[in-house]
């Protein structure tokens, strides 16, 4: 069952992950998630906002959509570039190991589906 | 990855000679380095997490062949990550966060109130972390957790002598005790300005809940419960100090 979605818009301040991976964090356990998996949500979001931070953006447009065990997190920059654009050789790995899916939007958006 | 790692590759398939292997994760440990400090603060120290994806990496070079189609980077992250997650499973009876929480929670309190005392005002998470060595996230989350929760354990140390607070439980001297109090509430009062000096009669001399005084001033429980926390941070000045 879809639950209401958090919306997040986010300055790309490295020090604003905390901010993000909390967010993060209660959008997961909004999913029923357990702590082990929380911590991955809490891994998995901050690597693609370092990956936009690392590409120069303004910000991050975070959208997180918690459902009975599944969360689905999608991610645009504020300026419209690739969210993946400042990927480095581990990004997209690290992503694939701990998201169920990795889904890379036509418009450089991205969506983690997690469960 | 570059033609040299390519032939260094080439040259451990075909000779399985371990140096090449070694220099192969010493040119790659940098990975295990990056992903053990991906999964900190998970009650596992980093050496640990380090040597699982030291381990992971070297099983990771042991098993590519140049010839996958995939940058060694793009093979060996998910390995090193699932042998991480793995440790984490295998060692699920013993890891637990929330007791990591009530581990760090004297620690934090510790240096919220020395922080507190030095600087005369409320520290930042990033002080308290500056302090403890440790994260600002985790002090908020570890402050959020215990407020919310609103527990205490009775293994945590509550003073600098190291006695936790289940030494300290005991019978209580009703004659002792009253003297010391008695002694105590009448120095107090006489530190405290006439609208702190109200609370406190109400709060004590009356015996009042924080709500009953709220309603009588007119406010919310939140202030009274802030204002009784000034005071008491008062009173802990001028008397601790004398």
């Amino acid at each position: 069952m879809e639950k209401k979605a958090i919306k997040l818009e986010i300055p790309s301040v490295k020090s604003y992950s905390r901010v993000l991976r909390l967010t993060a964090a209660g959008a997961a356990d909004a999913a029923g998630f357990n702590i082990d998996m929380i911590e991955d949500v809490k891994v998995i979001v901050a690597e693609v906002f370092s990956s936009i931070i690392e590409a120069g953006c303004k910000g991050a447009k975070i959208n997180f959509t918690p459902y009975d065990g599944k969360l689905v997190v999608s991610f645009a920059t504020c300026s419209g570039e690739p969210v993946l654009k400042g990927a480095n050789e581990m990004t997209v790995p690290i992503l694939e190991a701990l998201a169920g899916s990795v889904i890379t939007e036509e418009d450089g958006g991205l969506t983690l589906i997690i469960e | 990855m570059t033609q040299n790692d390519d032939k260094l590759f080439e040259e451990y398939i075909r000779t399985g000679n371990i140096e090449v292997r070694n220099i192969i994760v010493e040119k790659y440990y940098y990975m295990a380095k990056v992903l053990a400090g991906k999964f900190l603060n998970r009650g596992v120290d980093y050496d640990d997490l380090l040597q699982v994806a030291s381990l992971a990496l070297v099983k990771a070079a042991e098993r590519f062949k140049p010839d996958m189609d995939n940058k060694f980077s793009t093979f060996a992250t998910p390995t090193i990550i699932g042998e991480i997650k793995k440790y984490f499973r295998d060692k699920a009876n013993t890891i637990r966060m929330p007791r990591k929480h009530y581990e760090l929670y004297p620690t934090i309190k510790n240096a919220f109130e020395t922080l507190s005392q030095e600087m005369n005002k409320a520290p930042t998470p990033q002080q308290i972390a500056d302090r403890t060595g440790r994260t600002a996230e985790e002090v908020i989350e570890v402050l959020e957790m215990v407020r919310s929760g609103n527990i205490t354990s009775l293994d945590e140390e509550f003073d600098e002598e190291g006695y936790s607070r289940m030494e300290a439980v005991g019978n209580e001297d009703p004659g002792f005790a009253g003297i010391v109090t008695k002694d105590l509430y009448e120095r107090a009062l006489g530190m405290l300005d006439e609208n702190e000096k109200k609370v406190i009669q109400m709060r004590y001399g009356q015996g009042l809940s924080q709500k009953k005084i709220a309603e009588e001033f007119g406010v919310s429980q939140m202030y009274i419960s802030r204002l009784e926390k000034k005071i008491y941070s008062k009173l802990r000045k001028k008397i601790g100090t004398n």
